[in-house]
């Protein structure tokens, strides 16, 4: 809300406004099986910023702290199928699930004919997040 | 400039955006990549906007930013695990261009964009000033980015075949709010979506450091890369 006595500047071209700024986190396990043709989805939710804003969002994975991604992205790690050393994907995605909530997710995924058991130990996934709102009307 | 004529200073300036624009569209289903939606729209602008936003497939009660939305498993890829709904949006000198991978039925989506000009963009800009309640620029109710930088800069990968590393100093010693972009071919896209819908080889990935961003060109890439960024002061 406006206030009346508030300080308003304007100028020729519209802005973005903080809302809101909170982190969450997702901790995948050390190790599980993925049946074959079949997923697993773990996922956090916040209630951080209002409905409509845009997220400015830092993902940080704890196997290496001192990076941090901008986008949703696919970690590659490392587990078996059939028993035999074989890639597989962590996918960490974010989005707005409510006016009041957003959800972080991590999937593994497993396409093949056999069990995929992951084996890259515990990790632990952490979302910075800004909401922004941006210079439209607001949606009730 | 007049100092008797001075209002506001701040050591920092705001995001100030060229280009304001919301769409609605009917997006049909994608039955693979090369089916997207590819949808071009006039800016009019004398730039190519730097653009991010957000879109929604349910009238805002649930959103997204370009890039991310819920996995599901895509009946078109024998039910495959994949994003839903996959959006991005990108600009050259005439167009801005949102991109839709719908997994799902056909449905209405509704696209809220925001462009910044180029960092080395001089002239004038159309005024995108917009009205009602959440029309105002600056308030002391509310607080704002504050940006360090905006820039650019020119990378020439060497086709080498190892990814080439453009180091971005901020020397903030600890991990800032970033925007960046990339300009290949003459397309600027969000760096790390430049690959999102069935586009091969120029994989872009940003890190954030407390020192420095490193964004990574994939060994792929054999053109020069305008890398752009804007970083913020907020953690």
């Amino acid at each position: 809300m406006t206030k009346i006595n508030s300080f308003i500047e304007s100028s020729d071209f519209a802005t973005l406004r903080n809302d809101d700024n909170d982190s969450f986190t997702v901790v995948v396990p050390g190790s599980v099986s993925v049946a074959a043709g079949a997923h697993l989805t773990y996922t956090n939710d916040l209630e951080v910023g209002t409905k409509a804003t845009s997220a400015r969002v830092k993902i940080q994975s704890s196997r290496a702290p001192g990076d941090w991604y901008i986008t949703s992205r696919g970690f590659n790690r490392t587990g078996t199928l059939s028993g035999s050393p074989f890639g597989y994907t962590l996918y960490v995605n974010y989005y707005r699930i409510s006016a009041t909530k957003m959800r972080a997710e991590v999937s593994i995924s497993n396409p093949y004919g056999s069990t995929l058991v992951t084996q890259s130990g515990a990790e632990t996934f952490t979302f910075s997040v800004r909401t922004m709102i941006l210079p439209f009307e607001q949606t009730a | 400039m007049n100092p008797n004529n001075l209002l506001l200073t701040t050591d920092f300036p705001f995001d100030m955006g060229g280009y304001v624009q919301e769409f609605t569209y009917t997006i049909p289903n994608s039955p693979d990549f090369s089916s997207a939606s590819y949808l071009p729209i006039p800016h009019g602008l004398n730039f190519s906007p730097l653009c991010t936003g957000i879109f929604t497939d349910d009238d805002w009660n649930t959103s997204f930013d370009f890039g991310s939305s819920p996995m599901f498993s895509n009946p078109n890829f024998g039910g495959q695990w994949g994003q839903r709904l996959v959006s991005t949006v990108e600009s050259d000198i005439n167009n801005v261009y949102i991109n839709v991978f719908n997994g799902d039925t056909s449905r209405q989506m509704k696209f809220r964009i925001i462009g910044f000009p180029p960092s080395d963009f001089t002239g004038e800009a159309i005024s995108t000033n917009a009205t009602g309640i959440n029309g105002f620029i600056l308030n002391s109710d509310r607080n704002y980015m504050k940006l360090l930088d905006a820039d650019k800069v020119t990378a020439n990968p060497p086709n080498t075949g190892v990814p080439l590393i453009v180091p971005i100093n901020h020397g903030l010693n600890y991990v800032p709010h970033a925007l960046i972009w990339t300009t290949i071919g003459g397309l600027t896209r969000q760096a790390g979506l430049e690959n999102y819908i069935g586009v091969g080889g120029i994989d872009v990935e940003p890190i954030l450091k407390t020192q420095v961003i490193n964004v990574s060109l994939s060994a792929f890439i054999t053109t020069s890369v305008d890398v752009h960024w804007r970083i913020y002061l907020d953690d």
